[in-house]
């Protein structure tokens, strides 16, 4: 009989399947030298040495499947955490999504105002042609980048990459009062333009109570392009 | 609780004794005895069969592991010292040595060694041979009876099994000179020799510090004196058998007199007493041999075996071989024997011997005669289907478990994906394009949503922040500030008060300076008081007034901030 055939056999009359033998034989031993071994060696043990090994291999049974449970509970735990923070972001992005559209809206009309304030604008001309719808003849004309130790809304916001803000300065001579706030309203009152006086000298002429010189600072902006 | 049985087949009678592990001891649970009887015509080896089936079938006897042992005279046993011999190479040494010396040829024999000591380099082994044919016909007698030894040890050699649990009587010490000594018997061992006197033999082993040092088998025993008795008193040898059970003394002082009445006893034991004397002589011979051969003379004879039952055996002993000698007995905290097997020790100790080879015991006979191809192939089969049955169960809850760690896994994953790129698409809508510092992100390998996300609602909040600040600048730009104040002083000085501005400078800071005329000083402070009342300005000053030369008017200057400014 082939050795095959007597381990074919073997391995029917025991019950255990064929392909088991082999791995039957590396714990063992071929002929149960492994296992006798250990079998001695347990039995050679002291009663208190032998409930250790007892205690010992159960605790550690234990602990090897309370483990594996705990890290597949762990891993789960962990993908689950994941999934709900990516949920979590998604919800979060559309609160802060309608909260930032809002921002931006706002912000965009501003954009388009200003842009909208700076297309094509000569301030001079402008000035000039009110100041014409007046009756006044401005002169001095001097255009300068708003000082720097001066409050600049558009030099601290994103929008300084497009626009800066500027002040032309210019006078008006022999007119009166009257003509002054006139003319001072004339230039903020375009809403378009968004021209603001913010420096105004009136200087009396002598001898003459009803009639003043007048220097103006206005300032505007001007689109960096 | 691990039962172990010792059989030992005696020539008398065949002895199986049952030991268990206690707490901290061992305890004897059972001892067997069955005779086997000399029945002329019959073949001897077919009475011990029918003896041994007698034995298990009368008694029902389960243990866990059976222990045996041939026969001394048939197995050859032999120490060697070797030098500087490695321990794996022992068992081809000893077999080289046996070959020039073997009463037979190795290819028939089974050969085991054991090192009894290994001390600088130098190696004392202890080897034993036996023919194959009779252990295998030893191996099928009791395979016959279902009996599977685990171990097939030399009857004498057990006796080393037993030596940790004899009782102690002091150290006595071996009077041996140091040139005599080996160079393995060091000073203070305890040399003892155990005389175990059965039916047919009587075996010598020699003991040193517990250790093995060499053994002899005299072919003298009970069974000698049983014939001398038969032969002396002209009786059979069945009668000389009953006689002397039944007299069980012995008679060797040569001036003693018989107690009326018991003459014929006296005369039985006298005969046995003559017998004695041969075997005596035989033992002292054995000693001399002791002593040439291994320079150790023993400080003390432990008797046991059947025939150390014979009343006044030890006090005979004692006096002709003038050592002191005395009966084999137990520790009994760490041996337990029951009374009533107490009174049989000598004749138990030989099975007690065997079974105590399967308790640990570091000086114990490490001599097995069944290995190679009559080794006990033990059954695992049912250990091995319920340990498979387990690891397969367990690899199967294991499987389980990462299959359902593994498809919730690509699930999860595959939603979480999903949510990322639904993410990104919002975030590149939101903000028009996807930031650098979140690309940085996205390029990462295993990047998690939670950082990518944490990230995008920071650069979010911060470019709405700043967005805000500009609009909230923007909306809080005041208009006309010049104009206003001018209003508020038009507004705040009566008509028919007279002020002629001379000068006024409204400034971007903040800044204000009016200067004018008036009528009087009255007026002026007047005016002052009016200036000082508008809402628009704060920190309102007016110079001293003074009035201007050539002139009725008197001329003022204020000078005062605007309380908003853009």
């Amino acid at each position: 009989m082939s050795t095959d055939t007597a381990e074919l056999q073997e391995g029917s009359q025991s019950g255990i399947p064929r392909w088991l033998l082999p791995v039957r034989e590396f714990i063992f031993g071929k002929q149960n030298e492994r296992i006798e071994y250990f079998m001695d060696s347990y039995f050679k043990l002291p009663p208190e040495g032998r409930t250790a090994v007892v205690a010992g291999g159960i605790l550690l049974a234990i602990l090897l499947v309370l483990g594996f449970i705990a890290l597949y509970l762990s891993a789960l735990s962990g993908l689950q955490a994941r999934l709900d923070e990516s949920f979590l972001a998604v919800n979060k992005l559309r609160v802060k999504q309608v909260e930032y559209a809002i921002t931006k809206k706002k912000f965009d009309e501003l954009d388009k105002r200003i842009e909208d304030a700076t297309q094509g604008m000569q301030i001079f001309s402008l000035l000039e042609e009110k100041a014409k719808s007046l009756e006044l003849q401005i002169s001095g004309n001097n255009k300068n980048d708003k000082p720097s130790n001066e409050k600049d809304f558009v030099r601290e916001s994103p929008l300084k990459d497009k626009y800066k803000a500027t002040r032309a300065e210019f006078r008006v001579s022999n007119v009166s009062l009257r003509k002054i706030i006139d003319f001072v309203v004339a230039i903020e009152s375009d809403n378009k333009k968004l021209l603001r006086v913010n420096d105004l000298r009136i200087k009396g002429l002598y001898q003459n109570k009803l009639f003043f010189d007048a220097s103006f600072g206005v300032d505007g902006f001007e689109s960096k392009k | 609780m691990q039962k172990i049985l010792g059989l030992d087949f005696g020539s008398y009678s065949i002895k199986a004794l049952e030991i268990t592990h206690t707490f901290n001891a061992y305890k004897v649970e059972r001892f067997y005895e069955v005779a086997v009887p000399e029945i002329e015509g019959l073949d001897p080896e077919l009475v011990e069969y029918t003896a041994i089936r007698q034995l298990f079938n009368e008694n029902s006897i389960e243990v866990d592991r059976i222990f045996t042992a041939m026969n001394g005279l048939m197995v050859s046993t032999r120490t060697f010292t070797f030098q500087n011999v490695k321990k794996r190479d022992v068992p081809l040494v000893v077999q080289n040595e046996l070959e020039t010396s073997a009463p037979f040829s190795l290819e028939e024999s089974i050969i085991d060694q054991q090192i009894l000591e290994s001390v600088n380099g130098t190696t004392n082994v202890l080897s034993a041979m036996c023919r194959k044919e009779n252990i295998e016909a030893f191996l099928n007698a009791l395979k016959e009876l279902e009996l599977e030894p685990k171990v097939i040890d030399v009857d004498y050699l057990t006796f080393m099994n037993i030596m940790p649990f004899v009782k102690s009587e002091g150290a006595l010490h071996t009077e041996v000179s140091e040139e005599n000594r080996l160079p393995i018997h060091d000073y203070g061992e305890d040399c003892k020799l155990i005389l175990d006197i059965g039916h047919m033999k009587t075996a010598m082993i020699l003991v040193n510090n517990n250790r093995f040092v060499s053994a002899r088998t005299i072919r003298m025993g009970g069974r000698y004196i049983t014939e001398m008795l038969a032969k002396g008193l002209d009786i059979t040898y069945g009668e000389a058998q009953r006689l002397k059970h039944a007299v069980s003394y012995l008679e060797y002082k040569p001036d003693a007199k018989p107690e009326p009445g018991r003459e014929q006893e006296f005369i039985v034991a006298q005969q046995m007493g003559l017998a004695a004397t041969d075997l005596v002589k035989e033992i002292i011979r054995t000693l001399h041999s002791f002593k040439a051969q291994e320079r150790l003379v023993p400080s003390q004879i432990l008797v046991t075996g059947g025939t150390a039952c014979i009343r006044n055996i030890v006090p005979f002993l004692n006096d002709s071989i003038e050592l002191p000698i005395k009966l084999m007995s137990f520790d009994t905290e760490r041996l337990m024997i029951e009374e009533n097997d107490e009174e049989r020790t000598p004749i138990l100790s030989q099975a007690l011997a065997i079974a105590l080879r399967g308790v640990p015991n570091k000086t114990q006979s490490q001599i097995n005669l069944r290995k190679g191809e009559l080794a006990l192939v033990g059954s695992y089969d049912a250990v091995f289907k319920q340990l498979s049955n387990i690891t397969l169960l367990a690899v199967g809850l294991i499987l389980c478990l990462a299959g359902s760690y593994g498809l919730r896994w690509w699930l999860y994953t595959d939603q979480i994906d999903a949510l990322k790129k639904q993410f990104q698409t919002e975030i590149k809508k939101t903000l028009a394009n996807e930031p650098q510092q979140l690309k940085n992100i996205a390029a990462e390998r295993n990047w998690t949503l939670k950082r990518y996300s944490d990230k995008a609602f920071q650069l979010m909040d911060e470019d709405s922040k700043q967005k805000k600040i500009a609009i909230e600048s923007f909306i809080g730009m005041k208009s006309a500030v010049p104009l206003k104040v001018l209003k508020d002083l038009s507004e705040t000085v009566d008509k028919t008060m007279t002020l002629d501005l001379t000068n006024f400078h409204g400034r971007s800071s903040g800044a204000v300076t009016i200067e004018g005329e008036t009528v009087d000083l009255a007026a002026a402070d007047k005016i002052e008081t009016l200036v000082k009342n508008i809402q628009s300005l704060q920190g309102v000053k007016m110079n001293d007034p003074e009035r201007i030369p050539g002139s009725d008017k008197v001329k003022f200057s204020i000078s005062a901030n605007i309380k908003e400014v853009n």
